[in-house]
């Protein structure tokens, strides 16, 4: 059973239209997110797996590319306390 | 039974002690309600009661306790959903169509009240702003800044100017109409500061109360009604370069405060989204603060 990404529930997130403004409450540290990474953050929550398909149907990525793709942005997402895997 | 409005919400208080009835209503009555806001009829209801608190949740998944620093005082929190337990003495409930807080035996701190009250109107659509509001006519304009920005000052210069103020602090901006108004019962001035900026505000000076730190509290109007908000800005002492999307962002969460319970969170989202575009991207010193906040609210400078 792959692992599901989920939004950590205690973001602030203000969309601003072309942008989402992601602001972590605890360390008060913002990210933005626009263009591709808008978009995958709008598939939460999802397997790492779907994103990449998100990835190469909207950008016509290849699969490896569109896997590594899916991998960093959940990297750093997780790295930030953005999201969390369960 | 007791009842009165805050920000259009019916509370109604029972079994607390009268002094205690007395100082949440001196704090909390008024900000009227635009009956074009609320065509329907329809009021929040907030239940306030005296009694034993729930227990206070189990750590984990769904519950979460944190320390907040509220009005100099520690209070500890702990949230569940739409639920919040603060220091032991409130017990704080968010339901549809308004609310309920359940206060413990004993004195409560005004830190508390101050957190159930606000957190109660935030799930209800009204985006706490500690910012000044300055108002002519049908319009509202407010100025938000760290203390000592100088935003009494310059809500003292624009008094002087023509301008009504609505709020020095506890500003409340309905995010589903757009309109804005204030619970501040006072202006906090240092007794220079009149005399320099409004010295026709100086006879109120004598036998004024008076803050811990020396100023004097001039009455505000009370129950300003609550009218659109044209724009924000941030009031900075000096010259300072333009603020990007997130810095807005950012600034605006620093100014309406972070949300504890699950309603409160998805309302102050969609609220401080919708406030966004009001809020000008180019700070205010305060030499230029005076000059776009009149114009904004159609009054010519002085």
């Amino acid at each position: 059973m792959p692992e599901s990404w989920q939004p950590n529930p205690d973001l602030l997130i203000t969309d601003l239209g072309d942008e989402l403004v992601l602001m972590h409450p605890g360390r008060s540290e913002m990210f933005s997110l626009s263009g591709s990474g808008r978009a995958l953050w709008d598939r939460l929550p999802a397997a790492d797996h779907e994103l990449a398909e998100c990835l190469q149907a909207r950008y016509g990525l290849d699969a490896a590319q569109a896997s590594a793709d899916a991998r960093a942005f959940l990297a750093e997402l997780s790295a930030r306390d953005l999201a969390r895997a369960g | 039974m007791s009842g009165w409005a805050s920000l259009g919400a019916r509370v109604e208080v029972s079994g607390l002690s009268p002094a205690e009835k007395g100082a949440l209503r001196a704090l909390w009555e008024g900000g009227g309600l635009n009956p074009d806001l609320n065509p329907a009829g329809v009021s929040p209801r907030l239940s306030v009661s005296a009694g034993p608190l729930p227990p206070t949740p189990e750590a984990g998944p769904g519950a979460t306790r944190q320390t907040l620093d509220v009005m100099g005082q520690a209070v500890e929190v702990w949230t569940r959903g739409d639920e919040l337990w603060l220091g032991g003495e409130l017990y704080v409930r968010v339901e549809s169509g308004g609310g309920v807080i359940t206060a413990a035996p004993g004195p409560v701190s005004p830190a508390a009240w101050l957190l159930a009250l606000t957190e109660l109107h935030r799930a209800g659509g009204w985006l706490p702003l500690h910012a000044v509001v300055l108002g002519a006519g049908d319009r509202a304009f407010a100025v938000t800044g760290v203390s000592g920005a100088g935003k009494s000052t310059l809500a003292l210069r624009l008094l002087e100017a023509g301008a009504e103020v609505l709020a020095e602090d506890r500003a409340f901006w309905h995010a589903p109409s757009g309109q804005v108004t204030g619970l501040d019962r006072a202006l906090r001035v240092f007794d220079g500061s009149v005399e320099r900026f409004a010295p026709a505000l100086r006879p109120g000076l004598a036998g004024a109360e008076r803050d811990p730190r020396g100023k004097a509290l001039l009455p505000l109007p009370p129950g300003s009604a609550p009218r659109p908000l044209v724009g924000l800005a941030l009031l900075t002492p000096t010259p300072a370069p333009p603020l990007s999307g997130a810095e807005r962002v950012r600034s605006l969460w620093e100014t309406t405060g972070v949300p504890l319970t699950a309603q409160g969170r998805a309302a102050a989202q969609r609220g401080v989204a919708a406030l966004a575009p009001l809020y000008a991207p180019q700070p205010l010193s305060r030499d230029e603060a005076p000059g776009v906040v009149l114009g904004a609210l159609g009054l010519p400078s002085p």
